[in-house]
């Protein structure tokens, strides 16, 4: 386990990047890097993880700690077997991980959580209250060269117009978010929808999107959202 | 990050991009971009094959510089993408709507 707090401004964005990249090198440490096909899944291993990793001390830092909020950012980071696993606590004010620009609308902000969601397999948020932080977990796992997904290539993966009713598990969007959480401005849609070539699996834990769209949520009964992507 | 501008006879201009261009430094080279699109620079190439690394605050300005200068009928350009700069345009599809 990696353990790194640094205060959530973007002074700092650069020292904790660094960790990052050079925890996230662990996972590959003893792969083959003898072909160029293999060298270069773990340069996209590494980019990706450092660009989610980056977009996330970014909503901190730029929309967490805001309105005279200050505060930490504590990391932790765990690297098993083929698996690195981050997680970002804040307590900042919340973020909508459900709210995602769709590209084709050329948004000029808001595309952090479409990279995180897009870059890593495994997402999860869970809102904070005043007794405990905002919880950001996020995983990738190794798949090595064979098995790599190039960077960018998802979008292509699936034809344009593919059913998106599979894929929701869960909840909609509006009923997990509690609280004033901000979102990203003109930021509708989905990484995981139809273009993506990946599934979205959403989970909401604790209670129903009826009863937590209609009263305040209590810290006792915030809920956590996931994001979890399986290949097609 | 450290940006270059570089204007042509005509009214063409390259800026070449080089480091990070992420929310740290984003707002450094803001203030350049705003010049080209006062001065109605076209067409405005942007090389960014010394770009290192970049984040969505980065593709930001560069997204907030295509639209203005789209706007007044110009042509914004990108050349030199790689590594993990081109995963990110490729990500967000600005490889398909910037013109190499």
């Amino acid at each position: 386990m990696i353990r790194l707090c640094v205060p959530g401004t973007l002074e700092y964005r650069d020292i904790a990047l660094r960790v990052v990249s050079a925890a996230s090198k662990l996972v590959h440490a003893n792969s083959d890097s003898a072909t160029p096909a293999s060298r270069k899944a773990a340069e996209d291993f590494d980019a990706q993880v450092v660009s989610a990793f980056g977009e996330a001390f970014n909503n901190i830092a730029i929309h967490g700690y805001v309105d005279g909020r200050a505060g930490d950012v504590d990391i932790e980071i765990d690297v098993t077997g083929s698996e690195l696993r981050i997680c970002v606590r804040d307590t900042g004010k919340s973020f909508d991980p459900s709210g995602v620009p769709p590209p084709e609308e050329l948004p000029e902000r808001g595309m952090g959580i479409f990279i995180i969601r897009s870059f890593m397999d495994d997402v999860t948020y869970e809102v904070g209250s005043a007794g405990s932080p905002n919880v950001l977990r996020i995983m990738k796992q190794w798949t090595g060269a064979g098995a790599a997904v190039p960077v960018g290539t998802p979008h292509t993966a699936v034809p344009v117009g593919t059913p998106h009713t599979a894929v929701p598990v869960g909840t909609p969007h509006t009923a997990v978010p509690v609280g004033t959480p901000h979102t990203p401005e003109g930021l509708p849609s989905d990484p995981k929808g139809p273009r993506s070539g990946w599934r979205m699996k959403r989970v909401t834990s604790q209670t129903g999107p009826e009863q937590e769209e209609a009263r305040p949520k209590p810290a006792s009964a915030l809920g956590s959202t996931r994001y979890a992507k399986h290949r097609r | 990050m450290r940006y270059v501008r570089t204007d042509g006879d005509a009214q063409e201009t390259v800026i070449t991009i080089e480091g990070t261009l992420d929310a740290v430094t984003a707002p450094e080279l803001r203030p350049a971009l705003d010049a080209v699109v006062a001065e109605r620079r076209n067409p405005i190439t942007i090389d960014l094959s010394s770009l290192r690394l970049i984040d969505s605050s980065g593709v930001g300005v560069l997204v907030s510089l295509f639209k203005r200068v789209r706007a007044n009928g110009g042509e914004v350009r990108i050349v030199g993408l790689r590594d993990q700069p081109k995963a990110i345009f490729r990500l967000l599809r600005l490889d398909r709507v910037f013109p190499g």
